[in-house]
């Protein structure tokens, strides 16, 4: 065999012998194997002058080329071995993590979010309307007589210019039905003011979420399944709901809305004060007076309307029995949502 | 309103437990509980009887009885008491029970004599401060019955919470009426005997009416030699099961047919009645009644008045005068039945800041036709309970009769809006059971409304009866429903989910503060904000809208701040109103969002510095804001402003929208305050769709270049940043300053700014000839313009 095709052997027996993965002590063995003062690559060298005269020189690159390569390998399977090693040793990988804050979404705005989410899945779009209100929108148009209880100062926060601080959001029913025509079909979410003393229970203001759809032939049935149908997906699709004949001038017929409770499953517990339900908001059948207020023919058209209180929704769904803490922001009150 | 579930039994036959009961009439829309009046240890509290007493053996004090409970042998019991003897009914506490402070009777020796229970005294028992001696009950004590069934007389206490339309409901006889409905029974109502004597009462009084539109109808009576004397057990029982305090016969008998019928009456003491006359009128500006109650009180003419010949003796449908009451000693009565005007009522009853069982009714609207019906009701019971003639007839003063309305109902129409199949006898059947009796044909109902409803005046009023007696939860729940073809997209509200969202994520907690401020708590943030005041505010501190977010923000960094909690990153989106005449509202409403940071942005951690808040922070969270979000750009401009120690003008499309700065000291209640805040309008169009086209990512290697320049101190880096980004040329991608240098090795006065330049071209890769190239004509537009020198490398 020519010593010419002995260093091509070499050269795949030292790969041979570190494609293994050798563990650093092999590596240093491998080193005195064949960089060692009685190595094989010593006596190569030695074999030089069996090599023909003029072939010498070629030969000598060839093996002292093949000599630097060893060498590097093996430096570099040491260093890596090296790097491992210090890696695992002298960093304490129990350290904390590096912390990322979130941020949060205030409750009110996450219930919101839940309702907005369910109801734009059952085609209702968002509308708005402002804060301040004129009577005709707040009481009027929505068929509030002229000596109706609610209007008492008790109840509303008046302006000094007569204008009102709604005390609920249905004047934006009365502002989308004027401004477009049916099918209208949106939920209203949006801050009301009671002029009420400040307790547990009661803020001066809250969030409320109307409901409208107007169209032909719209029914109380169908008012039913749609509030159904909410219910069972945000409160859970266990939850039975209950429907009470009740009053308010906007509606004919109209209706209160009461969900099991989710607490005691209906058994009777301190939250729904032994009743087994939950009243949850007021809906009914848009009454013909509002219709007429909005200039909607209400022989063609019927239509539906529901109110539900964002803060008292929210409040039963996380635990909190103090409508103030919503309002007070304390951060460690708002990172937990 | 309080039922007597006995009482109620009085009209229909009916025997549901009252826990059904309750949810029938809940479900008919008559919001029913039942009312627990006593206690949960009256259950082993029993009546018992005293058979025989004897004096202890060791106790001069003590008396040793034998009490029959009414089961097994009669119990021996030691009584303290002085007034305990044989005979006696009296409420024994046995064996087992435990009072409220937790006093439990367990057998046991007093001086060495045996005693099981102990006989109770009205304080022990909690019904008056009596503890003279025990409690002696009253003949209708049955021997073993429980304290809570004798005190209630086998009776339940409902308590109806009802809708102001229901006025129908305001007593017995109407509850009994839906129930009729509900249960398919018939009801019944009072069976009346009327004995009159020869007298007529024409002859005795006579009625006016000055002003008919207020007063329509005012019927009297009069019965002369009552003897007023108090009631007996039977109506001060269910008296007190409907929570109307007893008073005496005469005075009760006119509660009670408020109770049962819904129709406040009133009596007079006729001897105080001058002139024979009685006159309904409004009050004089300046008039003065004494009221029942002992207070004096001034009226106007928003109040209406019933007079005798000389005097007021009333306020209508609010309360008696003290000059008319019966009396101890009254013996001729002058009974009033009327209907007033439930505006009329509600003016006068607000004017005296007065809410009695009466004016509750009237103001929401008593039936005119059943004025003589409830006057001969009361006529008659009072006889039975005190005595008395009654005079011959009513004067009954009613010149325009109100009629009942006529209404029609289309039977389709009533299933088109409910969503029901009913049939005609089912509806019929309904229309019945309320008394609102019709004729039918084609399907459509001709319905006489009897004035006892006034609630019902149109077609949906009945259709309303109809569904609510059927039952809500009675309606089909449709498997599916149609939605419109037509969504209107609303983007304001869209676009500030997409604002909320990217804070959040970002570390930002989201506030929702109260919007009612104090008037003095108006700083001025914009400056062209006028707040808007309320009329009627619940306190000094919330007495005016918010005009800007600032004062909300900063009670709550306050609040938190306080509770050691100061590195805070808030933020709310929220509405703002200022006056504006041009609105019909008197205001303008806009969305503004605020954003506070306050003490450390990032916290220190062990492998990072803490990074504490600056206004750099705040300037790069609403570029972010607004080119991120919406791909708007705005400009930065800084400003002078009264709440800002260094504060910069927001600007979008050269319209100023916003301020933003070091907080100042706001005022002494918010002294722990101080941190970064920003406040800007987001206007309804900042949502318009983004469209998003992409942009091709050149393949073609970036190259750096860092720039060190030394400049004077006072050269603002916008300006540097404008020189830079003009002299570029095309191919450079950006410039970012990332050193600001002043100190060793920089003369004073001077500055030293590092930006890496980052060069790339789109099609081609750049020489670094054409580099150096635009390397230098930046340099040079620096030195020409602003004296940069080139910092020499350290």
């Amino acid at each position: 065999m020519s010593l010419f095709k002995k260093v091509d052997e070499l050269r795949s027996e030292f790969k041979q012998a570190l494609a293994s993965s050798p563990a650093l002590s092999d590596l240093e063995r491998i080193r005195q194997e064949y960089l060692g003062r009685k190595g094989i690559l010593n006596d190569l060298f030695k074999k030089i002058r069996e090599v023909e005269a003029d072939r010498r020189g070629e030969f000598g690159e060839l093996i002292n080329q093949l000599k630097l390569d060893i060498h590097d390998h093996i430096e570099e399977r040491i260093n890596e071995h090296q790097a491992e090693a210090k890696a695992t040793s002298s960093v304490d990988v129990t350290l904390p993590g590096v912390r990322y804050e979130r941020g949060t979404l205030h409750p009110i705005e996450s219930t919101l979010r839940d309702f907005k989410q369910i109801f734009h899945r059952l085609g209702f779009a968002v509308a708005e309307g402002p804060e301040i209100e004129t009577q005709w929108r707040n009481f009027d148009a929505l068929n509030f007589p002229p000596e109706h209880p609610a209007r008492d100062m008790q109840d509303t926060f008046f302006l000094m210019n007569e204008s009102v601080l709604r005390t609920h959001t249905s004047p934006v029913q009365v502002r989308i039905m004027l401004e477009e025509t049916p099918p209208i079909r949106s939920i209203m979410p949006g801050r009301v003011y009671r002029n009420e003393a400040i307790d547990a229970g009661h803020y001066c203001l809250f969030h409320q979420v109307e409901g409208l759809y107007v169209d032909e032939h719209v029914t109380m049935g169908e008012l039913k399944a749609t509030l159904e149908l909410f219910c069972r997906e945000y409160f859970g699709q266990n939850v039975k709901l209950r429907f009470r004949p009740s009053f308010f001038p906007f509606t004919e017929p109209s209706s209160e809305m009461d969900v099991s409770c989710f607490l005691c499953g209906g058994k009777g517990c301190k939250v729904c004060k032994q009743t087994g339900w939950l009243e949850i908001g007021g809906c009914g059948m848009v009454d013909p007076n509002v219709f007429k207020a909005v200039n909607i023919d209400s022989e063609k058209y019927t239509g539906y309307a529901f109110g539900m209180g964002i803060e008292r929704i929210a409040m039963m769904k996380y635990g909190i029995t103090d409508i103030r803490l919503l309002f007070e922001n304390d951060v460690r009150f708002l990172k937990q949502f | 309103m309080n039922i007597s579930y006995n009482w109620l039994k009085e009209y229909i036959d009916i025997d549901l437990q009252p826990a059904v009961l309750a949810e029938k009439l809940t479900n008919a829309g008559l919001e029913t509980l039942i009312v627990e009046t006593s206690p949960e240890f009256f259950k082993s509290i029993v009546v018992g009887h005293v058979v025989s007493k004897e004096k202890h053996p060791d106790a001069d004090k003590l008396s040793v009885c034998m009490i029959d409970l009414g089961r097994g042998e009669p119990q021996q019991i030691i009584c303290g008491a002085p007034n305990i003897e044989v005979g006696q009914n009296v409420p024994v506490a046995t064996i087992g029970t435990t009072f409220p402070d937790g006093m439990k009777i367990k057998k046991a020796k007093l001086r060495g004599v045996e005693s099981n229970g102990m006989v109770c005294s009205e304080r022990e028992l909690d019904l008056s401060q009596d503890h003279s001696g025990i409690m002696v009950l009253d003949d209708h004590a049955e021997l073993g019955m429980d304290m809570k069934a004798y005190l209630s007389g086998n009776d339940v206490r409902f308590e109806l919470d009802l809708t102001p339309d229901r006025s129908d409901a305001l007593g017995h006889i109407g509850v009994a009426r839906d129930l009729a409905a509900l249960l398919g029974t018939e009801m019944r109502k009072p069976l009346l005997e009327i004995i009159e004597s020869n007298t007529a009462t024409s002859s005795i009084i006579s009625v006016e009416l000055d002003d008919p539109k207020a007063c329509p109808r005012y019927a009297a009576r009069i019965i002369k030699n009552v003897k007023i004397a108090e009631s007996p057990a039977w109506m001060r029982q269910r008296l007190q099961t409907a929570g109307i305090r007893s008073i005496n016969n005469v005075v009760d008998a006119a509660n009670y047919v408020l109770i049962e019928t819904g129709h406040p009456l009133h009596t007079f003491d006729l001897r105080y009645i001058e002139g024979g006359k009685i006159i309904v009128r409004k009050a004089f500006d300046k008039e003065k009644i004494t009221t029942l109650d002992g207070k004096e009180r001034e009226l106007d003419d928003s109040v209406l008045l019933i007079c005798d010949a000389k005097k007021p003796v009333a306020v209508a449908g609010v309360m008696g005068g003290e000059n008319s009451e019966v009396k101890d000693d009254t013996t001729d009565l002058l009974l009033e039945s009327a209907y007033f005007d439930p505006v009329v009522v509600r003016r006068g009853a607000k004017k005296l800041q007065l809410a009695t069982d009466a004016s509750h009714r009237f103001e929401r609207g008593t039936d005119p036709n059943g004025i003589p019906s409830a006057l001969d009701r009361l006529a008659t019971l009072i006889v039975e309970l005190a005595g008395g003639e009654l005079t011959q007839g009513q004067v009954d003063a009613y010149p325009h009769v109100i009629e009942p309305l006529e209404v029609s109902l289309r039977s389709e129409r009533c299933n088109a809006i409910l969503g029901t199949t009913l049939d005609l006898a089912t509806m019929a059947k309904i229309l019945n059971g309320l008394e609102l009796f019709h004729t039918e044909k084609n399907g459509i109902f001709q319905v006489k409304v009897p004035t006892f409803r006034p609630d019902i005046t149109r077609e949906i009023d009945l259709i309303e009866e109809i569904g609510r007696i059927f039952g809500y939860n009675n309606i089909p729940v449709p498997q599916h429903f149609s939605i419109a073809n037509k969504i209107n997209r609303k983007t304001p509200d869209q676009m500030r989910e997409k604002i909320i969202d990217h804070l959040a994520a970002v570390g930002f907690n989201q506030i929702y503060a109260n919007g009612l401020l104090a008037l003095d708590e108006h700083p001025e943030v914009f400056g062209d904000e006028e707040a808007l005041l309320l009329a009627n505010p619940l306190s000094k501190d919330m007495a005016s809208m918010r005009s800007s977010l600032l004062m909300g923000m900063a009670k709550v960094a306050d609040y938190n701040i306080n509770r050691r909690q100061s590195d805070l990153k808030l933020f709310e989106l929220g509405q703002v109103s200022t006056l504006d005449l041009n609105s019909d509202t008197g205001a303008r409403e806009t969305s503004h969002l605020g954003i506070f940071i306050s003490g450390d942005l990032q916290i220190k951690q062990w492998s990072q510095e803490s990074v504490p808040v600056d206004i750099f922070h705040m300037k790069g969270m609403l570029r972010s804001v607004f080119q991120d979000l919406f791909g708007l750009t705005i400009a930065f401009q800084s400003l002078e402003h009264d709440l800002f120690s260094e504060s910069l003008g927001v600007y979008l499309n050269e319209e100023k929208i916003g301020v933003l700065g070091n907080l100042k000291m706001i005022n002494q209640n918010l002294k722990s305050v101080r941190g970064v805040y920003a406040e800007v309008r987001i206007s309804e169009n900042l949502g318009l769709e983004q469209s998003i086209q992409y942009q091709k990512v050149s393949i073609y290697p970036a190259v750096e270049r860092d720039l060190s320049i030394i400049i004077d101190s006072d050269i603002a880096y916008e300006q540097i940043d404008e020189s830079i980004n003009k002299n570029a040329g095309k191919s450079l991608l950006y410039s970012r300053l990332y050193d600001i240098y002043e100190g060793k090795s920089i003369a004073s006065g001077k500055k030293s700014l590092t930006f890496r330049l980052v060069f790339q071209n789109k099609t081609r890769t750049l020489t670094e000839k054409e580099i150096d190239k635009d390397f230098q004509r930046i340099l040079k537009g620096l030195e020409d313009a602003y004296n940069a020198t080139l910092r020499e490398a350290i």
